[in-house]
């Protein structure tokens, strides 16, 4: 597979504090850099459908006020970067707030942030951290890539196809796939060819790798 | 194993220098941690990794025979270098209830914490509890 170009480092900013927005958005664009300010996580979720990829500085100013005043988990910050990773898990996140709180950083990075930023914002601790979302977005850009042609492939599968496809992948044999599903065994044997046929492959491990990236190993059929 | 009342709990907290090329890094660290978690879990030895791309640190409890004996393999380790102890000493009670790694990453905040912590001897209980914090998330939905 050919190396994935990102055609412009694009940085998307979200915000709800007017005047840091602008003081961030200005920063970037100074570094050269296209950014995209927006007001609230849910402009940025509405547009995620079709903005580029690229860096993501989210500001996190607390939980919204009329929220249970224990900061529960999906209020946190853990829950505003998932609501990106979601949509869009290629996205580089980096969270930035003011005086975070320990579980803040810990919350941001486990919910997958790449990076988190202290504000108020510094050029010099800005541009490394952007260049470091920038260098893994490739790689990251290429998976979801395969993940997306990947799960096109599956639609092409008849729900039987997709039973089989799982029995196998769940590591069961041939006459064990045919009791489970009630079908005879030479029946599985054509749709196991089918399914290799349908996907493009041509042995075991290119399918058991398949079944990884679109997520079908995870609701294999119960090998047990 | 003796009840472990009896046997006084120590503790060592250390950063160190990776001496793995990066392209290399990510594998070391699974490995070392697949290892660790057996062989920790048999020690009775409880703590912390977190590895930031170019330091490891580390924080280890445990029965003080098993941990000096755990301190001796982590210091013949070639896949590091440079240890310098941050914190050491006795505990009255464990702080982590076992072992795992906290983070390992690129993360500039979490390099930037070591820094402060090597050069600074009052933000070493802040690097403490950021490993707890790692180490206890709070649950979330799968």
């Amino acid at each position: 597979m050919g190396e994935i170009i990102v055609p412009q480092r694009t940085v998307h900013i979200v915000d709800s504090d007017t005047l840091h927005r602008r003081d961030v958005t200005l920063m970037v664009r100074k570094q050269g850099l296209d950014c995209h300010p927006f007001s609230q996580t849910a402009d940025l979720e509405e547009a995620l459908g079709y903005i580029q990829a690229g860096c993501v500085l989210m500001a996190w100013r607390g939980a919204s006020p009329e929220a249970d005043a224990s900061t529960d988990d999906d209020e946190g910050p853990g829950a505003m970067v998932r609501s990106v990773l979601a949509l869009r898990p290629e996205m580089a996140v980096i969270v930035m707030a003011q005086a975070p709180t320990i579980r803040d950083v810990v919350e941001a990075l486990r919910a997958g942030a790449v990076d988190f930023l202290e504000i108020p914002i510094r050029v010099e601790t800005l541009r490394p951290v952007l260049d470091h979302g920038f260098s893994i977005l490739p790689a990251r850009v290429a998976k979801q890539q395969r993940v997306g042609q990947a799960t096109a492939l599956t639609t092409q599968l008849t729900p039987r196809e997709q039973e089989v496809l799982r029995g196998v992948v769940a590591g069961l044999t041939n006459r064990a796939i045919a009791e489970r599903l009630h079908i005879g065994v030479r029946t599985v044997e054509m749709h196991r060819g089918n399914i290799m046929q349908k996907l493009q492959m041509d042995n075991l491990a290119a399918l058991i790798r398949f079944a990884i990236l679109t997520g079908i190993l995870d609701q294999g059929l119960d090998a047990a | 194993m003796r009840p472990e009342a009896t046997v006084p709990l120590g503790h060592w907290l250390y950063v160190s220098r990776c001496m793995v090329a990066p392209a290399w890094a990510a594998n070391t660290v699974d490995a070392l941690v697949a290892q660790a978690v057996a062989r920790n879990a048999q020690l009775a030895l409880t703590g912390a990794l977190l590895f930031t791309g170019s330091h490891f640190v580390q924080a280890l409890e445990g029965p003080e025979p098993a941990l000096a004996m755990m301190r001796a393999t982590i210091c013949r380790d070639p896949r590091h270098a440079g240890i310098r102890t941050l914190d050491e000493g006795t505990l009255a009670q464990r702080r982590f209830a076992d072992w795992s790694l906290a983070y390992a990453g690129g993360s500039a905040y979490l390099a930037a914490q070591v820094q402060q912590a090597i050069s600074l001897a009052d933000r070493v209980p802040t690097l403490v509890r950021l490993l707890q914090a790692f180490a206890f998330p709070a649950p979330r939905p799968a």
